[in-house]
């Protein structure tokens, strides 16, 4: 199934790229998150996931959560400085 | 009031004169008086909002000037609590609307007294408990608030209503992941868009426009990159579908000790303390400082800023207890 992902987090992220991306069904944003690490020939440090938020069809999501046949994900993270 | 003060403003369709008079009765609290807080204040102030009130529990340092618009040299000189000097300043750039400066914690002991009675609040915090509690109390209390935050060059914006998605619903349970302004910098053109996009909404919501939206926007000026992020209420969100206010109800202890960042700590203390008193005492064994609102004491390495209500910021301190047994050696608790 397919799977629309945009990384707002880039400097947790570089390297990889926004858009569809396929994956099994079933698949959690996790699943998600390391296909598109593989087809992106990207390893992010274990722990960047640590500071990920998602957004999974507009509500916020855990690692955990299945992903849904053409969902939109964002990966991004909390901004707390001021 | 001399209404040619905000010609160019009421002149803006979107506002006119009928919204101009709402924007003078309009009460704002701003929850932090740093580089988002002042540019805010700025704003709302010239903006021609009748009342704001300042909440910080910080002094001015050196390191503040690039950015945080409302101090000068001789504030960072003299310590000045944030709040009072924010307040000075802008009490010069409009006299006709009412400024109350509140030097203190933000903290679930005062957070709903002091939003109460105020028609929105202005994030001008710098760390996740902080906002947690902006969102539970305006939450409850069935407030506004516009969340804001800056680090490098990344910014991020989101207005918050009482019957909308809520700061939990968007990061139900975010950490402060170790980087801060100190650590990593911070453009001073990011912060100055972050607060005039946070008062843009702000306005927005005191004049029920219809062009408010529920999106997190999120920017990197550096990268030249914008997003928003539609964020929809979350039906099993612990704050606004369970209104479980974890804290706004979290006890508050008078002995706390939190973090301020650059190796600082806030120790809450014990009540009231006499300055002058203190101050004599101290200058047998460091150098002190005594203003209006602050003694500022040092010996060596310890150093603390302590205000009148007891409260210490306790700079160089590695860890809490370092910066308690500071607290217990100079004050006593
Ligand atoms: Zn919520």
């Amino acid at each position: 199934m397919k799977i629309w992902v945009k990384f707002v987090a880039k400097d947790l992220t570089e390297g990889l790229t926004n858009g569809d991306y396929e994956v099994a069904e079933g698949a959690t944003v996790l699943d998600v998150i390391r296909t598109c690490e593989n087809v992106c020939g990207v390893t992010l440090p274990p722990d960047r996931y640590k500071d990920f938020q998602y957004i999974l069809n507009d509500k916020a999501a855990q690692g955990y959560t299945p992903v849904p046949d053409g969902a939109r994900l964002y990966v991004l993270h909390a901004v707390l400085g001021g | 009031m001399d209404t040619s003060r905000y010609a160019r403003q009421s002149v803006f369709g979107k506002i006119g004169i009928e919204g101009q008079a709402t924007l003078a009765s309009s009460r704002v609290a701003i929850v932090g008086v740093g580089a988002l807080g002042t540019v805010g204040a700025e704003l709302l102030a010239r903006s021609g909002v009748g009342f704001l009130r300042l909440i910080d529990r910080d002094y001015v340092e050196l390191t503040n000037l690039q950015r945080q618009t409302l101090f000068d040299e001789a504030d960072a000189r003299e310590n000045s609590p944030k709040a009072i000097a924010a307040a000075e300043k802008l009490r010069k750039i409009n006299s006709e609307i009412v400024i109350e400066p509140v030097v203190a914690d933000f903290n679930s002991s005062n957070a709903e007294r002091l939003i109460r009675d105020v028609d929105i609040v202005l994030d001008g915090s710098d760390n996740a408990a902080a906002r947690y509690l902006i969102n539970d109390a305006c939450r409850k209390l069935g407030k506004p608030w516009v969340y804001g935050g800056a680090i490098g060059s990344v910014g991020a914006v989101m207005p918050f209503l009482p019957d909308g998605a809520c700061f939990r619903c968007l990061f139900p349970n975010v950490r402060n992941s170790g980087e801060s302004c100190a650590t990593v910098g911070v453009l001073n053109s990011l912060t100055a868009i972050v607060a005039s996009m946070q008062v843009t909404d702000a306005l927005k919501i005191l004049l029920k426009s219809d062009s408010l939206d529920s999106c997190y926007r999120t920017f990197d000026l550096w990268n030249n990159e914008f997003d928003a992020v539609e964020v929809l209420q979350d039906d099993d969100c612990a704050c606004c579908a369970h209104g479980e206010y974890e804290y706004l109800n979290a006890p508050f202890s008078n002995n706390s000790v939190s973090l301020c960042g650059r190796d600082a700590y806030q120790v809450a203390g014990n009540g009231a303390v006499d300055l002058d008193a203190l101050a004599e005492k101290l200058c047998a064994v460091g150098a002190v400082r005594h203003g209006e609102y602050t003694l500022v004491f040092e010996s060596g390495d310890a150093g603390f800023t302590l205000f009148p209500d007891g409260r210490a910021i306790v700079k160089n301190a590695k860890t809490a207890a370092a910066a308690l047994s500071v607290y217990n050696e100079y004050i006593g608790i």
